[in-house]
């Protein structure tokens, strides 16, 4: 483990934080998350938001707002490559896990391929969701 | 659902899927109708049903969102607000009138608006309708996570 700027290996498995009360995510309707789990933020400004299961246990990666529980959900890099999503690191400070699907944007959010790409991932490319976290 | 099936099936729809724009319509049930037309022609979506009960789970879901605003909101996802809501009944209304299967799940679209999500039997079609803070309403309907086609009211 470096500081984040090493490129993302195709084996790598990535997590992105899904929270529990948007109901994008309820296994008793199913098995996969909505769309809107992978669907960027006004934050998302240079890509959507995942983090490196290399760098940060699951566990970690559901920590979000106190008193909220949220999903991870767990994705392989080089199959979001095969689809043509590229994975680059985007370490922050204190966060050197962060990486990003870079084209995925705020602003092209509702744009060719990058709504269909949402929908990829949540139908094809999560292999699975874990949590809620934190654990009761 | 019976005639679009046939359309949804034409490859070069397929292809080529495009955001079409549709004139407006005054009243909600009016811009339901004229968003649902796709949909509403196409048996494989498996659309109609006679299954209304289900949706006491959506007006649920909504008085909840209504009365607890904060237990939504977090990082990059803003509740939908009052007059949202008020909106998203209507379209909830305008739907059912259609005898509509209750959708999968009503899950907010992270700006203040809400998306109705529907999935086939089969698991290869998905569609959707967003209701959006602003008032547009937009319809999607995936196959096999490829958009066969769009339409937005604004």
């Amino acid at each position: 483990m470096t500081d984040g700027a090493e490129p993302v290996a195709d084996h790598e498995l990535l997590y992105r934080r899904i929270p529990a009360a948007s109901g994008f995510y309820d296994p008793q309707v199913d098995p996969n998350p909505s769309s809107l789990a992978f669907r960027p933020t006004k934050n998302d400004k240079s890509g959507l938001s995942l983090w490196r299961a290399e760098y940060k246990s699951i566990e970690e990666s559901g920590r979000g707002r106190e008193g909220k529980r949220y999903f991870v959900a767990v994705l392989r890099a080089g199959d979001l490559r095969r689809l043509g999503m590229e994975v680059l690191p985007a370490p922050l400070e204190n966060d050197p896990g962060h990486c990003e699907i870079v084209e995925l944007t705020y602003d092209n959010r509702k744009a060719m391929p990058f709504r269909e790409w949402q929908v990829l991932l949540a139908e094809q490319l999560c292999l699975r969701v874990e949590g809620p976290f934190p654990r009761d | 659902m019976v005639n679009s099936a046939r359309n949804m099936h034409n490859d070069a729809y397929l292809e080529l899927p495009t955001m079409q724009l549709v004139e407006i319509p005054l009243s909600v049930p009016d811009r339901i109708r004229h968003l649902l037309r796709p949909v509403l022609q196409c048996e494989e979506t498996g659309a109609a049903s006679d299954s209304s009960g289900g949706w006491d789970h959506v007006e649920s879901l909504l008085d909840q969102w209504e009365q607890h605003p904060e237990e939504l909101e977090d990082d990059g996802l803003e509740p939908p607000n009052p007059q949202t809501i008020s909106l998203i009944r209507e379209v909830s209304r305008a739907l059912q009138a259609y005898h509509l299967d209750p959708p999968l799940r009503l899950v907010p679209n992270r700006e203040a608006g809400a998306v109705f999500e529907w999935r086939t039997g089969t698991m290869l079609w998905l569609w959707s309708v967003e209701v959006e803070c602003d008032g547009a309403l937009e319809l999607s309907v995936f196959r096999s996570g490829r958009l066969v086609t769009q339409h937005r009211i604004a």
